[in-house]
């Protein structure tokens, strides 16, 4: 009953490299939108609810691409 | 008064603080303060209103002054209920209230109760009003005055109660709600089919669709529940994009487990304070400890009973005490405690707002069941789905993930560590 993983099993592939350059087109996604919403009406109720979710995405995204960068350039 | 006698007024009361300023009273000019936000709220300027009654706060905090404190931190609640803005109202008024405790004056945490009652009300979360409710009626016996005078209060409340409790047995979702949910259920199930059958990649682009999809529809719906649950649910494309990307990483998958809580514990935390969900409200309190511990312990039994289902490999390579030690505190924080703050504590309680109890306890164990598909076994996913109705069941009666949450993870405790090991 493991949800927050999905494979338990080491299988690295190409496929998985993959999924890392979309995860990282994904986060540059939301944080130029992020960026955009910043400038412009922050206080309104919809871009401020925007905002939060943004956030909510691309902190934990940026942790993980982080952690998997430190990991490439230190082996 | 109509608008041009409020300017007026308004000038007045600058032109005398400019004259109470230079007497250095500060109790005096924080009330003159408190008295020019109230006619810019009057004149809906509502964002100078809170810039003066944050002023009038600071002044009455340097003067440690309580009563001045809860009523300026009132004020500022207020402002933000006028612009529907209830979370932010409630934080306000829970910090209003506890400066009206300090003082004990009763009288006006029964107001700002009521208020924090409203708020709970208009963001559809009326399980919380409920509560509110009950405070009242227990605040209600610390009041020192005569039974007559109680009476009228304790009706109104009562009335107040009973209504809610209607409201809350005839929840259901409209139409529309009803129909979005079953197509993000629908999508989740699809991505997750995806990644442990087919292509992870076009997992990943599904998760990332979904999640501008939860965006878009959190910002789009009129109904505030709604558009919580929304973003509450956009915690799940972001744990399987986590999941398929982390194991790129060389470590031991017990350590993936530890990288993926940290990330996603971020994520609840900010979706906690976006939200103003108090760790009570999320059911991180302890409850009763010996009926949480004999929740807690069936966890052990629950493991063995998928041991014998699904025949996992041991998660780590040694019966080593210390390997134990730390792979355990892994399990039990990031599959325990964690997945059952988010789908019970979180999901499950934001989605009964929206269609009642019996309902949201189906919703978080759909939910909960199709992010355990992998196993590939049909049994599991049965074994699965009734464990997380149990554990539903259990956090709607008790109010806490304390219990259920150690009891999941002693159950993948003894799933993926003790049992393989020792077999």
């Amino acid at each position: 009953m493991i949800s927050i993983i999905n494979s338990l099993t080491p299988n690295i592939t190409t496929n998985q490299m993959i999924n890392n350059i979309i995860t990282v087109v994904f986060l540059l996604l939301i944080f130029s939108l992020r960026y955009i919403i910043g400038g412009i009406a922050a206080k309104k109720h919809h871009t401020r609810i925007l905002a939060q979710n943004l956030n909510m995405v691309s902190i934990p995204l940026l942790i993980v691409i982080t952690t998997i960068l430190i990991y490439k350039i230190s082996l | 008064m109509d608008n041009n006698q409020n300017h007026s007024t308004l000038k007045n009361y600058k032109k005398s603080l400019n004259y109470l300023f230079k007497l250095k009273n500060s109790r005096i000019v924080a009330k003159k303060v408190l008295e020019i936000g109230d006619e810019q709220k009057k004149l809906m300027n509502y964002d100078k209103a809170i810039e003066k009654y944050i002023v009038a706060y600071k002044l009455y905090h340097d003067e440690k002054n309580n009563s001045g404190e809860a009523v300026s931190l009132k004020s500022i609640g207020d402002v933000w209920k006028i612009e529907n803005k209830y979370s932010e109202a409630r934080n306000y008024y829970n910090q209003a209230l506890n400066k009206f405790h300090i003082i004990g004056n009763h009288q006006m945490e029964i107001i700002i109760l009521k208020l924090i009652s409203s708020c709970y009300q208009a963001e559809g979360s009326l399980e919380d009003a409920l509560k509110i409710h009950d405070k009242i009626n227990e605040l209600k016996l610390n009041i020192n005055q005569s039974r007559e005078k109680l009476q009228p209060l304790e009706l109104v409340n009562s009335l107040q109660i009973n209504k809610l409790r209607n409201k809350v047995d005839n929840i259901q979702p409209t139409r529309n709600q009803s129909i979005i949910l079953i197509y993000y259920i629908l999508i989740i199930l699809f991505a997750q089919i995806m990644s442990t059958y087919y292509s992870t990649t076009w997992a990943i682009l599904i998760e990332s669709f979904l999640i501008i999809s939860l965006i878009i529809n959190s910002i789009l719906t009129k109904s505030i529940k709604f558009s919580y649950l929304s973003q509450a649910m956009i915690l799940l494309p972001l744990i399987m994009i986590i999941s398929l990307n982390i194991v790129v990483i060389p470590i031991k998958p017990i350590y993936w487990l530890g990288i993926a809580a940290v990330t996603i514990t971020v994520a609840t935390i900010i979706l906690m304070k976006n939200q103003n969900i108090s760790r009570r409200k999320a059911g991180l309190i302890t409850g009763s400890l010996p009926l949480q511990l004999i929740i807690a312990l069936t966890g052990v039994a629950l493991g063995i009973i998928e041991y014998n289902i699904i025949h996992p490999s041991a998660l780590i390579s040694n019966f080593n005490p210390i390997n134990i030690i730390i792979a355990g505190s892994i399990i039990i924080i990031s599959t325990g405690l964690l997945e059952e703050l988010i789908f019970r504590g979180i999901i499950q309680k934001l989605a009964e707002n929206i269609m009642g109890n019996f309902l949201g306890i189906i919703f978080a164990s759909i939910l909960f069941t199709i992010l355990n598909i992998s196993w590939n076994s049909p049994l599991n996913i049965i074994f699965i789905f009734l464990v997380s109705l149990y554990y539903g069941y259990v956090f709607q009666k008790k109010h806490s993930i304390l219990g259920i949450g150690i009891s999941q993870g002693l159950c993948n405790l003894t799933l993926f560590i003790l049992l393989p090991l020792l077999l």
